[in-house]
């Protein structure tokens, strides 16, 4: 198994079904593109045609919704064959999962669950994270969820277990700027010391994207609306702080033309170039 | 509290609003706690109703949802896939709407679609093998993705009309036995009739009866033995075209 990732420094976008023509001509201007893995983890037919084009055109990053990589009852052996699969089939730049687990005892909520910080689940995680690099036969990245609650038993900032984490697995991270955005509005942190907290050689990919408030008054990681300036802003500090990193739009409801997207993915490659600029 | 234990109280808590979660997480979380509880659900309703568009359309948002809700409650999600989750749902609108018959039909036209769409791709077997095979004995190699079952009512023409977005003819309960078959030849999933026939030879075929035997039935279903060749071979040159059938094998 190799065990590292070397940078991929691009800008892309998450690659959904109204787009998808745009992607197998190979028109849409972008450097990467990113797949949800399971949409394509399928016996046949379409999506398979659809993600072979696309990938004889870009680079592509599989990221997947279904590990769960903190289940307390471990990898499920058939998801992971699957996404093996699809691996072995596209050659992607990366499979990326989230921090989270999304069922447990053959339940699957289909949702995005939120982990205690505590150190019994730092060993659980390490241990899936370390099976899960075995099966998949290379490191994988591991993307901070948006959260909405937070455990009576947490004895660990997020940005201190996903540190730990790294330097434990060899892992890498997806950092979503705008799910850190979002958790630190909902628990009250400041988004700026959880960035200095992460390892900048561990992270290999940006997320950008929207929220919108609920009628609980939290901000719900919907990631159906342009990116807002509080992201924006919070990018320009991770861009200072990491250094290149490849980022892209991700969109995933209310999709937009594929031109919008486009003129968000540019406005990050402006940021980010400027900031390299100054620091060059 | 182990994780494993404060996992199976959140999903108790996500399915069924059961509070044995709420020691566990911090004191100022429960409007978290549901946000994740309406999540859960929202996902798998918005899942069916991709899935059972049609069904969707023909029973209104509202009865839709309803039903949607009753489904999730009896039927909690077990695969890592959601394309797996519309499986059965067309069984609990049955029990829901045992007097309509068309509701469970339609539904089971839009579930047998969505899984031919991403089934199992057809592999068409080379025509000279085919041509080189004893066909007496010989078992033709049906589509991967075919499914086919009678129908009692007029859910086609329904499902069409949604489809085009017209308004749909008055359900009807059809006189005349009516079959339909749903496969994916290329990369579009079809479905088409069947009569009696028809269904008769293709159920026999996937139940793996030789071709010699297949032959014999539909000769003896027509007034004439003379017109057996040309009626047989006229059915399997249609298989084939359609990718319905895709091959043959030695018996």
């Amino acid at each position: 198994m190799s065990s590292s990732i070397e940078p991929f420094v691009g800008f892309g976008l998450g690659m959904r079904p109204q787009h998808y023509p745009s992607f197998i001509a190979g028109e849409a201007p972008v450097d990467f593109v990113e797949i949800i893995a399971e949409n394509f983890m399928v016996k046949g037919g379409r999506p398979l045609t659809v993600i072979d084009q696309v990938r004889a055109r870009y680079p592509v990053a599989m990221h997947g919704v279904s590990m769960s990589i903190g289940s307390a009852d471990g990898l499920k052996p058939d998801y992971m064959r699957h996404l093996k699969t699809l691996a072995d089939r596209i050659d992607p730049i990366w499979i990326s999962d989230h921090l989270c687990w999304t069922g447990v005892d053959g339940f699957n909520a289909h949702d995005l669950l939120p982990l205690p910080y505590t150190e019994e689940v730092l060993d659980l995680v390490c241990a899936n994270i370390t099976q899960a690099q075995d099966i998949l036969d290379r490191p994988i990245l591991l993307e901070n969820a948006s959260t909405y609650l937070t455990f009576a038993e947490d004895c660990l900032k997020e940005w201190e277990f996903l540190t730990e984490m790294c330097r434990r697995t060899g892992c890498y991270l997806l950092l979503d700027i705008n799910n850190i955005y979002v958790s630190g509005t909902n628990h009250g942190f400041d988004p700026l010391p959880y960035l200095a907290g992460i390892p900048a050689n561990s992270v290999r990919q940006i997320h950008l994207a929207g929220h919108t408030t609920g009628r609980s008054g939290l901000l719900i990681d919907t990631h159906d609306q342009p990116v807002p300036d509080p992201v924006w802003t919070l990018y320009e500090a991770a861009c200072a702080l990491f250094g290149p990193a490849a980022t892209m739009i991700e969109r995933d409801d209310n999709i937009p033309p594929l031109d919008d997207l486009l003129a968000e993915m540019d406005q990050a490659r402006r940021l980010a170039t400027s900031l390299e600029q100054v620091a060059a | 509290m182990t994780l494993a234990q404060i996992q199976r109280d959140f999903c108790a808590f996500i399915v069924a609003a059961k509070p044995d979660i709420e020691p566990a997480i911090a004191v100022d979380a429960h409007r978290g706690l549901a946000v994740y509880h309406h999540a859960f659900r929202a996902t798998l309703i918005a899942c069916l109703r991709d899935t059972y568009e049609k069904t969707a359309a023909w029973l209104g948002e509202d009865a839709f949802e309803t039903a949607a809700l009753e489904h999730i409650a009896e039927h909690p999600p077990h695969s890592w896939t959601l394309n797996d989750y519309g499986d059965g749902f067309e069984t609990t609108l049955a029990s829901l709407y045992r007097a309509d018959p068309e509701v469970e039909e339609v539904a089971w036209l839009d579930w047998s679609l969505r899984r031919a769409f991403d089934g199992i791709d057809s592999k068409v077997q080379d025509p000279i093998v085919i041509a080189g095979i004893d066909w007496e004995t010989a078992v033709l190699r049906l589509a991967p993705t075919l499914v086919m079952r009678p129908m009692v009512t007029n859910c086609v023409a329904l499902w069409n009309a949604m489809a085009e977005e017209t308004t749909p003819p008055a359900v009807a309960r059809l006189g005349t036995f009516h079959a339909l078959a749903v496969w994916r030849g290329d990369l579009s999933p079809r479905f088409r009739s069947l009569d009696a026939v028809e269904y008769r030879a293709l159920r026999r075929a996937a139940d793996g009866a030789p071709f010699g035997v297949l032959y014999a039935e539909l000769a003896a279903d027509l007034p004439n033995p003379d017109d057996a060749a040309a009626f047989v071979g006229g059915l399997l040159g249609q298989w084939f075209s359609e990718k319905l059938v895709i091959g043959a094998d030695p018996g």
